[in-house]
């Protein structure tokens, strides 16, 4: 009889620990909110600081005569819009993930239902991975750009 | 009564089938990972600023003359306090992956209800942070 009760492969989530993973999504879609503001305030302040350098380039860039300086000063605040919006778009996919994991798991509790369970947790697998991977990535570019300084001089 | 509490107890427990393990396990996975690559970037970081602290603190100190007197117990100050917050989140993450592995693999529930709730706490601080991070960037912002 109470071999039956026992769940095929060992492991169950009960009434318990259900409350512990509808508490860790609960936090997860705080976090996963908070991240998408940024991510948009980062994509804004981009976009921001690109028009306020178009505006100051177009006023004179403030007694910069020089059309080499009006340049680089377009080609700098372009380059910053444009690492800007990655950040804050990297940063918004990465909370999608996130956004997903909280979404499907807490439907997944409240409907007992095991395959959304597993989508759920693929979401919170997917953006483990997306930061895992770019994590490396900003590491790589970071030892890049070391190599790159120590080598110049 | 026995079959009652049978009946209750599949209401709210739900079994995990080979699909859940291997999705909970690739997570677990992908979280240690996180935290290995997460942890490099951590001495990376410490090391640059050990190495080139000083200098960093001499620019700043030229870029605003005005400002923060001492920009080298500054730096130090940031970065004691943002070691101390990575090493806590770590520690959960780390601790969590962990267990929800071992707990997969060996089939012991206490462990696995163990790497959930340090997940839960992962979730718990790291949104804590992000709201202030939030807030105070809104505040500047506006």
């Amino acid at each position: 009889m109470e071999q039956e009760n026992q769940p095929l492969f060992g492991l169950s989530i009960d009434n318990q620990i259900a409350s512990t993973v509808s508490s860790s999504v609960q936090w997860a879609k705080v976090l996963a909110i908070c991240g998408m503001i940024l991510g948009s305030m980062f994509v804004l302040l981009g976009v921001l600081f690109q028009s306020l350098m178009a505006r100051s380039i177009s006023m004179g860039g403030g007694g910069l005569e020089s059309d080499t300086v009006n340049r680089n000063m377009a080609a700098g605040a372009s380059i910053g819009m444009a690492i800007y919006i990655i950040m804050g778009g990297l940063t918004i996919v990465g909370n999608i993930f996130l956004l997903n994991y909280a979404i499907k798991t807490n439907r997944a509790l409240k409907t007992n239902d095991g395959s959304l369970l597993n989508t759920g947790f693929s979401g919170l697998r997917n953006y483990f991975a997306f930061w895992a991977v770019l994590m490396i990535i900003c590491l790589l570019l970071f030892l890049l750009t070391i190599v790159t300084a120590i080598g110049s001089r | 009564m026995d079959q009652h509490q049978n009946q209750q107890s599949s209401l709210f427990d739900m079994d995990l089938d080979n699909e859940a393990r291997y999705s909970f396990g690739e997570t677990a996975r992908w979280a240690k990972f996180l935290g290995i690559v997460a942890i490099v970037g951590l001495v990376l970081m410490i090391l640059f600023f050990l190495a080139f602290g000083n200098r960093i603190a001499y620019a700043l100190a030229n870029l605003f003359p005005g400002g923060i007197t001492d920009f080298g117990t500054t730096i130090i100050v940031v970065m004691f306090i943002l070691v101390a917050i990575c090493s806590v989140l770590l520690y959960f993450l780390f601790r969590a992956s962990n267990n929800i592995r071992t707990g997969i693999i060996t089939n012991n529930q206490e462990l696995f209800n163990d790497g959930l709730n340090a997940l839960k706490l992962y979730f718990m601080i790291y949104g804590i942070i992000s709201i202030l991070t939030t807030l105070s960037s809104l505040l500047n912002a506006f």
